[in-house]
């Protein structure tokens, strides 16, 4: 549910009165100077004194309050009885920039008053009870339910219902339905805040859902902006998009990042593929980060997180919106250079007073899909012979004839072979998917907001049990929220929070082609090998000890994947708090100032235990174990002054400053070689290594200030100023100042654009945005362990300088037809200066890295989105959104003297920045080319392979991404799909690369006779010649070839670059809403359940045999290789929804 | 700016990690700890994975000491794979190497006579290993912190040890009788000075006759004025590495690994000679074969012959051959002390200074060969009899058949051959130092470039045209890295230093026996 406008009201209908009765009241005057001053004005400009925008936060606030800010708004002078005003409802109200008579009438909702507006005077004056409705028709009355919701289906709270032609009226409640009784051929008025009114005749129906229509001329979409600020989306002059929170609790995924694909231009999720507990990568307009995260910064409340969002409950979350660059985020600091994702949690604002509460069922079940293609001809053995201990499927055809078992349990083949030492040779087609179990979560949420004059309180509780698709990768989670918004007093606030949040995993999988990846064994089982007879995976042996099952005993990097599930456990306990208290005071009419501290804590507390034989370390099993934490402290102070200079001039000026505390420190301990196997303590091992500690502490101090000017509401500049001290920096250069300037006009307000238009608007803004690094970078450091010193081989520089960001961007936004078509587009161009990194030298200059400054990393793109909504009637629309985003990383420049910087390699390939070409370029080994570009093959018919990873074969950047949502929605269904398109970008597969080298795709079926000819029919696509220049018609056999190019130790990364381009299904939600007069006789509120389906299938996927977008691991130099993931998975979901 | 300084005051002292000491603040009280760092890092090539990268992966396959039985690595089919080796070089370059440079700068500057002097030998030790895979190095430029670091010719290199030794043992030979205030922090000798002293003159002695092919006089020169100076005689001058839990031997990590397994020219060798010496180095074979024993004793210790292909390798061939010994193989536990310089090796060296002719100090050939065999015999706990019972250093043993059908490694007695030829007798020496030798496969490696023993088994398959299996490589080339990061260097060192392409059959300076 999201709460689009934060107020109950009711509009009322204003007639004439007879202004004597006003003249029976005492009547108070107020003006002042203001006033006066305006009043000449207004006398010339009362024509235009409706479109007067009113701003109105008040919470619990006596009416007299809310009036008189709204005369001091408007300029207006002020008439009422202040007897009857002081006894009137305190008032709640929270609108931006609306109209006078909007204001007022919101103002005085359910309150006994309508008002009159003449030349620059607002008359309050008391509902006339008895004036004289005009007559009802003699039409039948009948009941009427319904649900109002708007165009995208989100419902709307308060808006008000009226029989036109009376004073007959309700509003919808905080689920968006509503129930009056009128005569069956009445006419009923909706009205909304923002949307426009529209009249519907109730033609005998009873039951109406009616869809309102943004009103695109006092757009007021609020965007959360830096420092907790709520703007005016059309005042922003950057580009920043919301996310509809809907979304993320009902097509739930237990890493709330996930669920953000797709969904934003520019903004690229990437999963680590390695089960649940998995981290999620989030890009916002590509990397830029040579050493540190290009990842965005979380706020939360208005505070910077410590970390991310993944483990936060989405039924806790009101709205996140996604600031997509450094100028959006310039405020935050140091960390905002890649973008900021801010979210705002629930405070029960604007709930029915009393107690509501909600409570939410989503259950998801996740399944593996495999889109590798096995071979089920051969199996085990090399060289056509078959080998019951061999890891290869290089063994003869499968005949079905008795082969010897593989089995090293001596009491195996009695007890579960029936005493047969032979199996028949047959292919086990399922034996790799027989390993995977359909993936559960289920999800229940509580959530209870208790609602008084003075304070609103929410509760939130979410359980969440989620199983993995590999059986014992469980995940219990435990997220407990409590936030309270209270009224200390009429010009103090106090806002509070505190999270707890628990998870408990199960057995955290391990990744990429890491010795407890049970995926490293499973994807190369031999195509013969019987799942009956690995699931069997451990046994006693003579003396008692625990062994494993295996078909190649000791093999070192192999073994038997159940094992490995079931023997290698990996459990990780975290506990999270994050607290928040502020207070905030309303000084005088213009000046306010807020204070305000939070911290977020998170400990965890990790272990790995190896059970004995575990290949190859572990000596009556082995254990490490971790304990950490870490916190992060804000503390921020704001100052706020806000003045209208003048009609058309507004003015708002804020000053604050920030102090940052940052504190980890680890604690770890290890051994092997237990007294007792499988023991899992310290105290059982025999040679205890040195507890192994980590501290890190850094402190950031920082001043802002930032101001906004806005002219007629149409022109608004944007001026941001912070200056950061960090502790990580050397004294003299500690200190650094980064500015942002934005523009933003509304056009349509300024000048005359054809009708078409409804809505227009440019922007542009450059920021600048300084960045620290970690501490401890200005020392070499000398490590002591064991007894003895070791020199640290990153040579630091005590001169280091901050780095900087500078961006620039332009945008526009316009909405067409009322709406119907909207087209937002941004241009971009960010360089990331002076970045802390270290850089390799050769080792022989004494240490084998440098840290300095340097790079500059140029980040140049565009996003646009485009919508359309088809049918924006009540019962049936459909709402199409297409988002598009392409971005350019490129090295410009690395560091003087350097042209390339490797940052990470492994035995497939090298992950480099090379000045003058993209960011992340990926390099192997290759084939030996001529000049020509052919490949050299040698005289065994296999190519020529570079000794080196020098060959540059991928880069993972995308070319373009696009996401595709269609919704529809008759009555009280609703239907919407995502489709994400990704186009470029390449990566290697390691996974192919073993799985080749082993035998058991499908495509090293052909050519085992030895009739394969490279460049001829194998890697048709490449042409090859022999060292002789003739063209290659050497015969090689199936096996030989994958050997050469696949394999683990040394495998060619060419043979194996896979395109990313990809078409996927990203997501299916169907909703249906009970009608309200299902429910009006059972104890809910509202009910609501949806059907969701996410990541249903690929429509296309050029890579074939894996999701290019599982990954090996989130760290930047992990891009653009596959390595052993687990399967992507669908899955489909249901979610039940009860108010109360 | 005033709320910057006024509460930045303790931002320095934020920014210092107290867990942590930094370089600069290094002093007299933690020097110590580093000469143990760099004595400890230095035999292993700084960690387990250089040492598998290195050792365990190239000089032990190549000295045939082991046959590496894991299918997906090939360095035993002669492929030898610049990533690799990376690790290994890197790790001698990042973890050794500024250790050494350290200490030796910091005893110069302090004027710490004694420990200079040690940690000049150490630097003549660790490097002559490295330039021995390679030939051209990093030596003289090492450290000087700049984005090229130039090589060194290994001819040049070697005499530089020379010098090098020279310093040291004018150092040592002044401060005779005294105990360096390292203490126990030299896990080699405990601060002996006069140990340290054999140590250095008998390091100068295998240099010396490392260079005898290549310069005639400089080895003559520097082997007699070794043996004047003074060199290991007694086992209990040897100068080892020794192991504790937090120090244990890297093999004790390796050998789970299970990458490799006794080579059959060890089966051959040991068994032919019945060596007591077999149970020190390998384990019994999960599954022997009882069939290719000799007559009167047991032998459990089986062999497999280099080069074998995938296919084979995948057969189950750890299980029928011989890991290493109990010692090297519990993870966890210390394992042996790494050898560094043995009197038995003293001996060979003379023996072989003796049958040039040189004066290598009131002894011949054949006592210094029977000194070296009985001086590895005892380091091992033998009595001196060889597993038949009967007098081992006198016995005509000569290597059998590692199985049944094969034919022996070669017609090398363990008796000394007093009229055979010269080539015969130096074979003979090199084929007992290579079984002294073990597990130090470095020094096996260069022995067998430099002499051609001893005769081995060819590989039974070459995945690299260039070395045939009857061939073994004689360096490794250069290292990825080094392409990477110190390309100019490299490229100069190929086209200046090497007198070859940058592959593995262009010869070292000092390997030019004819």
């Amino acid at each position: 549910m999201k709460l689009k406008i934060l107020i109950k009201g009711v509009v009322c209908g204003y007639r004439n009165n007879n202004p004597a009765g006003l003249l029976k009241s005492k009547l108070v005057f107020i003006m002042n100077l203001t006033a006066v001053i305006l009043t000449l004005s207004c006398l010339t400009v009362s024509a235009a004194g409706f479109a007067q925008k009113i701003t109105l936060s008040e919470r619990n606030a006596p009416l007299k309050t809310v009036l008189q800010e709204i005369r001091k708004q408007s300029g207006y002078q002020l008439v009422y009885n202040s007897d009857l005003i002081e006894k009137a409802k305190f008032v709640n109200i929270n609108v931006q920039r609306v109209s006078l008579k909007d204001a007022l009438t919101l103002s005085l909702a359910n309150q006994p008053f309508t008002f009159q507006i003449t030349e620059n005077i607002i008359l309050i004056k008391p509902i006339n009870v008895s004036a004289p409705l005009k007559s009802e028709t003699t039409a039948q009355r009948i009941e009427i339910r319904g649900k109002v919701s708007d165009t995208k289906g989100e419902t709307l709270i308060g808006v008000s219902v009226i029989v036109k032609g009376t004073t007959n009226g309700t509003s919808t409640d905080v689920e968006g339905n509503f129930y009056i009784n009128a005569p069956a051929d009445a006419i009923l008025i909706f009205k909304y805040i923002g949307f426009v009114t529209q009249e519907v005749p109730v033609n005998g129906q009873s039951t109406l859902d009616i869809r309102l229509r943004e009103d695109m001329q006092s757009l007021s979409e609020v965007v959360v902006t830096a420092l907790g600020i709520q703007r005016n989306k059309k005042s922003l002059s950057y580009a920043a998009q919301n996310i509809t929170t809907s979304e993320l609790t009902q097509a739930r995924s237990t890493n709330l990042l996930e669920g953000l694909g797709g969904k934003v231009a520019g903004l690229t999720i990437t999963n680590s593929g390695s089960g649940v507990g998995a981290a999620s990568k989030v890009l916002l307009r590509g990397n830029r980060s040579i050493s540190g995260s290009s990842q965005p910064l979380y706020i939360v409340d208005g505070i910077t997180l410590n970390g991310d969002i993944s483990n936060l409950s989405p039924d806790d979350i009101e709205s996140l919106s996604v600031l997509k660059g450094a100028n959006a985020a310039a405020l935050y600091g140091s960390r905002a250079n890649n973008g900021a994702i801010v979210v705002v949690t629930k405070s029960g604002k604007g709930a029915t007073k009393g107690v509501t509460s909600n409570v939410g069922f989503t259950f998801n079940g996740n399944d593996p899909i495999i889109l590798t293609k096995y071979q089920n001809q051969y199996g085990q053995g090399a060289g056509g012979v078959y080998s019951p201990s061999s890891v290869t499927s290089w063994g003869p055809k499968f005949d079905g004839s008795p082969v010897r078992h593989w089995s090293n349990d001596p009491n195996f083949i009695t007890n579960q072979l029936g005493g047969s030492t032979t199996y028949a040779y047959n292919a086990q087609p399922d034996n790799i998917k027989d390993f995977f179990q359909l993936g559960r979560s289920f999800a229940t949420n509580l959530s209870v907001n208790i609602n008084s004059e003075k304070s609103n309180v929410a509760l939130g509780y979410t359980h969440t049990d989620a199983s993995g698709i590999i059986q014992g990768n469980n995940l219990g989670s435990h997220n407990l929220s409590m936030r309270m918004l209270s009224d200390l007093n009429k010009n103090l606030k106090l806002d509070s929070k505190i999270n707890y949040i628990r998870q408990d995993f199960k057995n955290v999988l391990f990744s990429g082609e890491s010795f407890n990846n049970p995926m490293r064994y499973l994807y190369q089982i031999p195509r013969n090998i019987r799942t009956s007879d690995l699931e069997h995976y451990e046994f006693a042996n003579a003396a008692g000890q625990v062994k494993q099952h295996f078909y190649s005993p000791n093999f070192n990097g192999a073994g038997n994947p159940y094992w490995t599930r079931n023997n290698i456990e990996n459990p990780l306990e975290l506990e999270r708090v994050l607290g928040m208290l502020s207070l905030s005071y309303k000084i005088s009419e213009n000046w306010s100032i807020q204070g305000r501290s939070a911290l977020d804590r998170s400990n965890s507390m990790g272990e790995t235990r190896l059970h004995n034989d575990t290949y190859v370390i572990a000596a009556n099993g082995s254990y490490s174990r971790v304990n950490s934490n870490s916190f992060e402290w804000n503390t921020d102070a704001l100052l706020t002054f806000s003045k209208d200079l003048s009609k058309n001039f507004k003015i708002n000026l804020n000053a604050g400053a920030n102090n940052r505390i940052y504190k980890a420190n680890a604690l770890g301990g290890s051994g092997a070689n237990f007294q007792i196997q499988n023991l899992f303590s310290l105290a059982n091992t025999l040679d205890p290594r040195p507890a192994d500690t980590y501290e890190r502490h850094k402190e950031v101090q920082s001043v802002y200030g930032f101001g906004d000017l806005s002219f007629k509401d149409a022109i608004f500049l944007n001026i941001t100023g912070r200056n950061d001290w960090s502790s990580t920096l050397p004294s003299n250069n500690r200190s650094y100042f980064y500015p942002s300037v934005g523009l933003s006009a509304i056009l349509t307000d300024l000048v005359e654009l054809p009708k078409f238009f409804t809505y227009a608007k440019v922007r542009a803004s450059y920021a600048e945005v300084g960045n620290d690094t970690d501490p401890y970078n200005l020392s070499r450091t000398a490590s002591i362990s064991n007894g003895t010193i070791s020199l640290s081989s990153v040579l630091p520089n005590a001169n280091l300088r901050p780095e900087s960001t500078h961006s620039t961007e332009l945008g526009l936004e316009l909405r067409m037809l009322e709406g119907k078509l909207r087209f937002d587009a941004t241009a971009y161009k960010t360089n990331t200066f002076d970045q802390l990194f270290a850089s390799p030298v050769p080792v022989g200059s004494g240490v084998s890295s440098v840290f300095q400054n340097g790079a500059d990393i140029q980040n140049k793109g565009f996003e646009a989105s485009l919508g359309t909504s088809l049918f924006s009637e009540r019962a049936f629309n459909w709402d199409i959104d297409l988002n598009f985003s392409k971005n350019k990383s490129t090295v410009l420049e690395i560091a003087e003297g350097f042209n390339q910087l490797s940052q990470a390699s492994d035995y497939i390939r090298i992950y480099k920045l090379v000045k003058g070409q993209p960011f992340g370029d990926i390099y192997s080994r290759g084939y030996v080319r001529d000049a020509q570009g052919r490949v050299i093959v040698s005289s065994n018919g296999l190519p020529q392979i570079t000794t080196g990873q020098d060959v540059q074969v991928a880069n993972f950047n995308p070319d373009w991404l696009a996401g595709i949502n269609n919704s529809f929605r008759y009555k009280n269904f609703s239907l919407s799909t995502l489709i994400d398109v990704r186009k470029g970008g390449s990566f290697i597969s390691f996974t192919e690369a073993i799985e080749s080298g082993v035998g058991v795709l499908d495509y090293t079926e052909q050519g085992r006779d030895g009739s394969l000819v490279f460049g001829g029919n194998i890697f048709t696509n490449e042409t090859a010649v022999t060292q002789s220049g003739a063209a290659n018609t050497i015969n090689v056999s199936s096996e030989r070839l994958w050997n050469h190019l696949g394999g683990v130790g040394a495998p060619v990364g060419e043979s194996f670059v896979r395109d990313a381009t990809n078409i996927r299904l990203r997501e299916f939600v169907f909703g249906y809403q009970l009608p309200a007069e299902l429910l009006s006789k059972t104890p809910f509120r509202s009910a609501r359940f949806s059907l969701v389906g996410r990541n249903l299938f690929f429509l296309y996927n050029k890579s074939e045999y894996v999701d290019p977008e599982m990954v090996t691991d989130v760290a930047n130099s992990s891009e653009g290789r596959e390595s052993l993931s687990l399967p992507t998975t669908r899955s489909f979901g249901l979610s039940l929804n009860f108010g109360f | 700016m005033i709320f910057g300084t006024s509460c930045t005051k303790d931002f320095n002292e934020i920014n210092t990690n107290t867990k942590v000491l930094t370089v600069d603040g290094l002093d007299q009280s933690s020097y110590g700890f580093v000469v143990k760092r760099a004595l400890y890092s230095g035999v292993y090539f700084d960690n387990s994975t250089s040492f598998l990268r290195g050792h365990a992966a190239f000089s032990d396959i190549y000295s045939n000491y082991q046959t590496h039985t894991h299918p997906d690595f090939y360095s035993d089919n002669f492929v030898l794979n610049g990533a690799w080796l990376d690790a290994f070089y890197g790790g001698f370059y990042t973890g050794v190497a500024p250790q050494v440079k350290y200490a030796e700068d910091y005893a110069v500057t302090n004027k710490y006579d004694i420990e200079n002097a040690m940690m000049k030998v150490w630097r003549v030790y660790v490097y002559h290993r490295i330039t021995d895979f390679w030939g051209p190095i990093p030596y003289s430029k090492f450290g000087n912190g700049e984005k090229t670091v130039p090589y060194d010719k290994q001819e040049d290199i070697y005499k530089d040890f020379f010098i090098t030794l020279d310093q040291a043992v004018a150092l040592l030979k002044s401060n005779r009788g005294k105990t360096s205030f390292l203490g126990a922090q030299d896990v080699m000798y405990a601060g002996n000075v006069d140990k340290w002293l054999k140590l250095a003159n008998t390091l100068r002695l295998r240099l010396a006759l490392r260079v005898k092919y290549a310069d005639a006089a400089l080895a003559k020169t520097n082997a007699e004025k070794a043996i004047a100076d003074g060199v290991i005689e007694s086992n209990a001058d040897n100068a080892t590495v020794k192991s504790a839990i937090a120090f244990a031997n890297k093999y004790n990590t390796l050998t789970a690994w299970s990458d490799f397994r006794m080579s059959a020219d060890m089966e051959s060798v040991l068994k032919g000679y019945a060596d007591p010496r077999a149970a020190k180095f390998f384990s019994a074979a999960g599954t022997s074969d009882p069939s290719d024993d000799p007559a009167g004793f047991t032998f459990n210790f089986e062999g497999i012959r280099n080069g074998q292909t995938k296919i084979a390798k995948q057969s189950g061939i750890n299980a029928v051959s011989s890991n290493m010994a109990p010692a090297y193989l519990t993870v966890g536990d210390k394992g042996p002390d790494w050898p560094v310089l043995r009197a038995a090796e003293a001996y060979f060296l003379r023996a072989e200074g003796a049958l040039e002719g040189w004066n290598m100090g009131g002894g011949s050939t054949k006592s210094f060969y029977e000194s070296g065999i009985s001086a590895s015999l005892s380091e091992h706990g033998s009595d001196g009899k060889n597993l038949a019972g009967n007098p081992y250093v006198s016995s005509t043993n000569v290597p059998v058949g590692y199985d049944s059908q094969s034919v022996p490694v070669s017609t090398i007695p363990v008796a000394f051959q007093a009229s055979a030829s010269k080539e015969r007798v130096l074979e003979q020496i090199i084929t007992q130092k290579w079984i002294a030798l073990y597990p130090d496969s470095e020094e096996a490696w260069a022995e067998r470039r430099r002499t051609n023993y001893p005769t081995l088994y060819d590989r039974i398959l070459s995945e690299n045209p260039d070395i045939p299996v009857n061939k073994i490589p004689r360096r490794v080339p250069f290292v990825g890295i080094e392409y990477n990061n110190n390309r100019t260097a490299v490229e100069a060192a190929v086209a200046t230093m090497l007198g070859g392409p940058d592959n593995g059959v262009t010869k070292l300076w000092w390997d030019k026996k004819p």
